[in-house]
């Protein structure tokens, strides 16, 4: 048993660290076939800081939030955001046509645990998922035990990601 | 003629004012998101030191036993990010609200480890939580039902279980993950609960192995087992010998129904073996509101099966803070502890 622990450290020990899974620029031009658009921003007013606070339970320190924009589906909008889980930031992508998601990835896990919620087995949850009236999401997301504040971190910015796309679409 | 001449000259120099106009707008735009960019970059910077914590205070008011009221447990996390792959995370606990010679409550170190992160898997270095059961790694009160934890994973298991070691955690692609751990070992004559030593100046005569493994490749599905291998349960001074823990879990959530069930069972080379299981049902009616019931099983003496059932609700008026009210009802063996229980609890 000792000398098995000990064979698995080495093998760690050689390997390199990576908690960033796929940088937002990959990402962004995977969204839109490697050619993607200038980014553009959506400046946070009043009335729009407040829904955000209303979805994230807590208040939204920026000024504006990038977005990538284009044809694609009819017409697309691309977000790379970012909220804590339990204590660090979770970096998701999220693509939405449609008024509905139609991609949405984990691109950086920084907790200690949750690290769940970065599989495909979580994430294709959320395909095809649209707002609500009432800000919730269109169907129901199973969580994971051991991951809740990741698993809701992540429930966040999806539904971030579809307000923030109905907000640049009027 | 006449008339068309001065119409010319007029759109020219509309067209040749409208393109400035455009690239003032464009350029008064740049120097808006440059100053933004500024404000920004002052005003988010993350601390690589971070702050965190839980509570909990608990009335129990039950027959055949004493009505209290306890804040039980006062959690301060202080972590910290040395660079990208080396962090440090550490859980500070006051228990019972008062620590001191002769007082109810303690103050305890429940985990202090260095992390230290690779691409194929993460290193715990220091006090860690055994990877076993539910409830010993995630139990800030919002994320459990019930005021109390349920009693076979703490007279079983036994939960809170911290030791001191290196662990090696890695997970795969389809869900798949295991953790392996060399560490600290139990010190006891009597019950596995008593012999955990909490890295106090504790005896390591010999050493202690744990293993786990778990599968949450399918949405709303977890699978999991662990092993613990005590080389000897009283660091060779007594006569209890080798021990091994063995401990699997089902969780199962249909949208808002939430199946669980849990089997925990110690064999003990020289001593009596103790086992224990659990079974729950919730159900989350909307995000503030949940019910559940559950039935727990267990033999920590040898005396027969004690028997506990427990009904209730959770209210969360935030979604990290929770109220509770459940009732209980034990079998004569676990001491007829009937009645209710009442929990606020939060975390941050």
């Amino acid at each position: 048993m000792r000398v098995l622990f000990v064979l698995m450290l080495l093998a760690w020990s050689s390997l390199s660290h990576a908690d960033i899974y796929l940088e937002s620029q990959v990402f962004v031009q995977q969204q839109f076939s490697g050619h993607p658009p200038q980014p553009q921003v959506i400046w946070l007013n009043g009335e729009l800081k407040a829904k955000l606070a209303g979805v994230l339970q807590h208040k939204y320190t920026g000024l504006r939030i990038r977005y990538w924009q284009g044809e694609e589906n009819g017409l697309q909008t691309v977000w790379v955001l970012n909220e804590i889980g339990k204590e660090k930031n979770i970096t998701v992508g999220i693509t939405v046509a449609q008024d509905s998601i139609k991609t949405l990835q984990v691109l950086a896990f920084r907790e200690s645990r949750g690290w769940e919620v970065k599989h495909g087995f979580f994430t294709r949850q959320f395909v095809s998922m649209f707002l609500k009236k009432d800000m919730q999401l269109s169907g129901h997301i199973d969580g994971i035990t051991g991951a809740t504040m990741s698993v809701r971190a992540v429930k966040k910015l999806a539904k971030v990601a579809l307000l923030l796309h109905s907000e640049v679409q009027q | 003629m006449k008339k068309t001449i001065p119409l010319l000259i007029a759109l020219t120099f509309g067209a040749t004012a409208s393109f400035a106009n455009e690239d003032k707008i464009a350029e008064l735009q740049a120097q808006l998101n440059a100053l933004a960019d500024y404000v920004e970059s002052q005003s988010v910077t993350p601390s690589k030191t971070s702050l965190g914590g839980y509570g909990e205070m608990h009335y129990n008011n039950r027959s055949n036993g004493s009505n209290e009221l306890d804040f039980h447990r006062f959690i301060l996390f202080v972590n910290h990010e040395f660079s990208d792959n080396i962090k440090l995370f550490s859980e500070l606990e006051l228990e019972h609200a008062i620590a001191g010679v002769g007082q109810v409550g303690a103050i305890e170190l429940e985990q202090a480890f260095l992390q230290f992160e690779k691409g194929f898997g993460t290193i715990k270095v220091g006090i860690f939580l055994m990877p076993v059961g539910i409830v010993n790694e995630t139990h800030e009160p919002p994320t459990f039902y019930g005021t109390e934890r349920n009693p076979v994973e703490k007279y079983i298991i036994p939960t809170t279980w911290r030791e001191g070691g290196v662990m090696y955690s890695a997970n795969s692609a389809g869900g798949l993950s295991w953790d392996i751990a060399v560490h600290s070992g139990l010190n006891t004559t009597t019950s596995v609960r008593a012999g955990r030593q909490s890295v106090g100046n504790a005896v390591a005569d010999t050493l202690a192995y744990t293993g786990r493994i778990q599968y949450t490749g399918l949405a709303g599905l977890t699978l999991s087992a662990s092993l613990n291998q005590q080389e000897d349960m009283n660091q060779l001074a007594g006569g209890l010998g080798a021990a091994t823990l063995l401990e699997g879990h089902v969780i199962y959530n249909i949208a808002d129904l939430k199946l669980t069930a849990l089997f925990a069972r110690w064999t003990i080379e020289n001593g009596q073996d103790t086992q224990g299981s659990v079974l729950e049902a919730s159900y989350r009616f909307s995000p503030a509101w949940g019910v559940f019931t559950r039935q727990n099983t267990w033999d920590d003496t040898g005396a027969g099966d004690k028997v506990q059932y427990d009904i209730g609700a959770n209210y969360w008026p935030h979604e990290d803070v929770v109220l509770k009210l459940d009732m209980q009802q034990q079998n004569t063996v676990a001491g007829n502890q009937d009645g209710f229980n009442l929990g606020v609890g939060y975390q941050f």
